[in-house]
């Protein structure tokens, strides 16, 4: 099996393999020296053919980033590891989520507005560091978009998304603790159901976890269900949260 | 100063020598020659200022990296408006993610290739769902729109050293590198176009790939 995933360095840096592939070849990538240098050697490689077909832009387009990025404020120096490591992942969807169990959200303001929110994650391990600064980057981003819901039982859960609707990151407050055989499960749904985004362990009901969505989302829900979780809801949503569409 | 991303290319294979002459040559450079005189790690000194949030230095890597962002974008995307919008998002990325650009994990100018790559291809996958497009991929218009992708991609192929190393590649590596790279593609779809089964197309991908590598004269 890794024969063949080694195999695949070269569609990977060419964003080539499908959500399931990919998902699967950066699992392998961070225990694969060989393959990080190929797929780095792979990357340098398609940005010479980039280089080849520079074409020049509208010029309308120049002072637009700059007016854009200056007042825009930078992410923190948290250098990315090459691929968060996934802990625990069942479901093949689960695989491109990375999970975070007990990073706790110390405190969260949501600025309304400009949809800004601050808050202070307790950086416990090296990947809750990364996750916060992608946690960061994604609050930084003026375009991103803030949804926020009473959670059935008590506390609040709040989803904030990019622009682009690719990451999401969830957090909630004062959420009760689900009974030792239980858990909570968060999910993407769109019009064909119901996608699990992995499952979600509050500390002391805080609990954050940073999430792909898939395309075509429209709205994002938590669910309690039975430990381990399951493969579609099999209780009432205790939270949802409706997309902008 | 505008169109330094092919320039780069050009200086960094030797724009007129045999492809397999190169060949040699870069299998012969030391394996610590300097860094910093690549013409590919040009971007990286204005990266590193632009990460402590000088804005001098992003308008200077405007220009250096704007033409290559939006040609990739318009070769992916081929539609112009779309192609503007995407290279604005990832020069507000390059922007925002300054800070975490780290120069032991490659040059400037692939990280800031690659988001530009990523974002094209999303944008392309998202406008039809995979069941559209596998059906699509059924229909014969599709042998014409392939071939389209193609020429234009080879038409256009202007850095002469690439053109060159691409043209040492057999007719199915050059086909799988430039249907996923240009067509944005997945390798099981660029499978279904060519007719080939799946772990060929995986191959020819990858022995593309390295080829041009080697031609190219890229390390890590």
């Amino acid at each position: 099996m890794s024969d063949n995933l080694h195999a695949l360095a070269a569609a990977y840096a060419l964003d080539a393999l499908d959500q399931t592939e990919s998902g699967a070849f950066e699992e392998h990538l961070t225990g694969c020296d060989l393959c990080d240098t190929d797929v780095r050697e792979m990357r340098e490689t398609a940005a010479a053919l980039a280089a080849s077909v520079a074409e020049t832009p509208p010029a309308s387009l120049r002072s637009r980033v700059l007016e854009q990025a200056s007042q825009t404020p930078q992410s923190e120096s948290t250098t990315y590891a090459p691929v968060a490591s996934l802990a625990e992942h069942k479901s093949r969807r689960l695989s491109t989520s990375r999970w975070l169990a007990g990073v706790a959200a110390a405190a969260m303001i949501v600025a309304g507005g400009l949809g800004i929110s601050t808050y202070q994650v307790d950086q416990r391990a090296d990947e809750a560091q990364v996750a916060a600064g992608e946690i960061t980057a994604l609050l930084a981003d003026p375009g991103a978009t803030v949804r926020r819901s009473e959670v059935v039982g008590g506390g609040t859960g709040t989803l904030v998304y990019s622009p682009t609707r690719e990451q999401a990151a969830f957090l909630t407050v004062s959420v009760p603790a689900t009974a030792p055989d239980q858990t909570y499960q968060l999910w993407a749904i769109d019009g064909g159901g119901a996608t699990s985004l992995g499952l979600l362990q509050p500390d002391a009901g805080r609990g954050s976890a940073l999430v792909d969505l898939p395309e075509g989302t429209t709205t994002f829900g938590m669910s309690v269900e039975p430990a381990g979780g399951s493969a579609a809801p099999t209780t009432d949503p205790v939270l949802l949260l409706e997309l902008a569409t | 100063m505008r169109v330094v991303g092919a320039k780069g290319v050009g200086q960094m294979a030797g724009a007129t020598e045999p492809c397999r002459a190169r060949l040699h040559l870069v299998r012969e450079l030391p394996s610590d020659a300097p860094e910093e005189s690549s013409p590919r790690r040009e971007l990286d000194p204005l990266l590193l200022r632009v990460a402590k949030g000088d804005d001098g230095a992003f308008a200077e890597l405007y220009d250096v990296v704007t033409p290559a962002v939006f040609g990739l974008a318009r070769r992916v995307i081929r539609q112009a408006e779309q192609a503007e919008e995407v290279a604005q998002e990832v020069l507000l990325e390059v922007w925002q993610q300054a800070p975490r650009f780290d120069p032991g994990r490659g040059t400037g100018f692939a990280w800031v290739m690659m988001m530009t790559h990523r974002r094209a291809v999303d944008r392309v996958r998202s406008a039809q769902s995979s069941i559209d497009r596998e059906a699509r991929v059924g229909q014969r218009s599709l042998a014409r729109e392939h071939d389209e992708v193609v020429e234009v991609v080879e038409g256009r192929l202007e850095a002469e050293a690439v053109r060159e190393c691409i043209g040492t590649l057999t007719d199915l590596q050059r086909e799988s590198v430039t249907l996923a790279y240009f067509g944005g593609l997945t390798y099981s779809e660029g499978a279904t176009r060519l007719g080939t089964p799946l772990g060929t197309i995986k191959t020819r991908m990858r022995d593309g790939l390295i080829r041009l590598r080697d031609c190219l004269g890229v390390t890590a």
